[in-house]
């Protein structure tokens, strides 16, 4: 049984594969951050309304979670949810990288001082 | 259709804190033991650069690891290479150019589709296909290596 067969809301998703990195360096110390975490769009294929999903999630994620790793699955495991697997999701201060993803489903943004890069593949 | 969640044995397995902690999400095509038993091994090697004028050793650790041991060597080779050749390398890591090395080499030996993390500070959560998941550091960078499945083309 594969799991590829049962593709989620999204339906026949296009299985155009594209390359894109994402590399982002050390920022200086900052203020507190406040209540409502600010997000920085850096880079995305994916729609708005998407978009705008992963940010909503992602700050839900960031006040649930205080460890890189437990917001990362919060937020890949609502997508997988809400948009059909399989995607992953890197959280941190400090990392590069270079994925294949599927088409109009990525994205890498900062939500106050950490990188958040959401995608999907498989 | 099985998934398996390993998110909390690998911190458990060390004695000390790794700074990029790791959750991960394995598919499996089948209900296969040893499969399932191969997440979460751990190990130390040490490897010496080949006809190096100075000895300098790369601590290479594997956190967590689904892979054949066979593709784990190539993968250390190929992020020992790379950092090597880094001119400003310990001093300024360039994380892109490592996972771009990484990812195209293991594209091109082993088929798509590849991804490929480098840092000193992330935390993760991905499924990976059966066999295709390395996370590794190489003195205090941490390199996380998986693979998914590529959907066929339905035009």
């Amino acid at each position: 049984m594969s799991d590829e067969a049962r593709r989620g809301p999204a339906g026949a998703a296009q299985a155009m594969l594209r390359a894109s990195s994402e590399d982002r360096k050390p920022v200086g110390a900052g203020s507190p951050a406040a209540v409502a975490h600010k997000i920085q769009l850096k880079s995305a294929d994916m729609k708005e309304e998407m978009r705008q999903d992963a940010f909503e999630i992602a700050r839900i994620a960031f006040d649930k979670h205080s460890m890189e790793k437990d917001i990362a699955e919060y937020i890949k495991k609502e997508f997988d949810k809400n948009h059909g697997p399989t995607w992953h999701c890197i959280v941190g201060r400090n990392f590069g990288s270079y994925v294949t993803h599927e088409t109009n489903y990525f994205v890498y943004f900062y939500i106050d001082s950490k990188a958040v890069l959401l995608f999907k593949s498989g | 259709m099985r998934e398996q969640q390993d998110s909390g044995d690998v911190t458990g397995r060390r004695g000390g804190v790794i700074r990029s902690l790791l959750g991960v999400e394995r598919r499996l095509a089948e209900g296969d033991a040893d499969a399932e038993g191969a997440l979460g091994a751990s190990s130390e090697k040490q490897h010496l650069a080949a006809d190096s004028g100075e000895e300098r050793k790369a601590v290479v650790r594997v956190v967590a690891a689904d892979m054949p041991p066979a593709l784990q060597r190539r993968a250390f080779r190929c992020a020992r290479d790379e950092l090597a050749a880094m001119p400003h390398f310990p001093r300024r890591l360039e994380p892109k150019r490592l996972a771009l090395a990484l990812k195209k080499e293991f594209d091109t030996a082993y088929g798509p589709a590849w991804h490929c993390i480098v840092g000193t500070s992330f935390g993760s959560y991905v499924t990976h296909a059966r066999g295709g998941f390395l996370y590794f550091s190489v003195d205090k960078v941490y390199i996380l290596l998986f693979r998914t499945a590529v959907e066929p083309s339905n035009h």
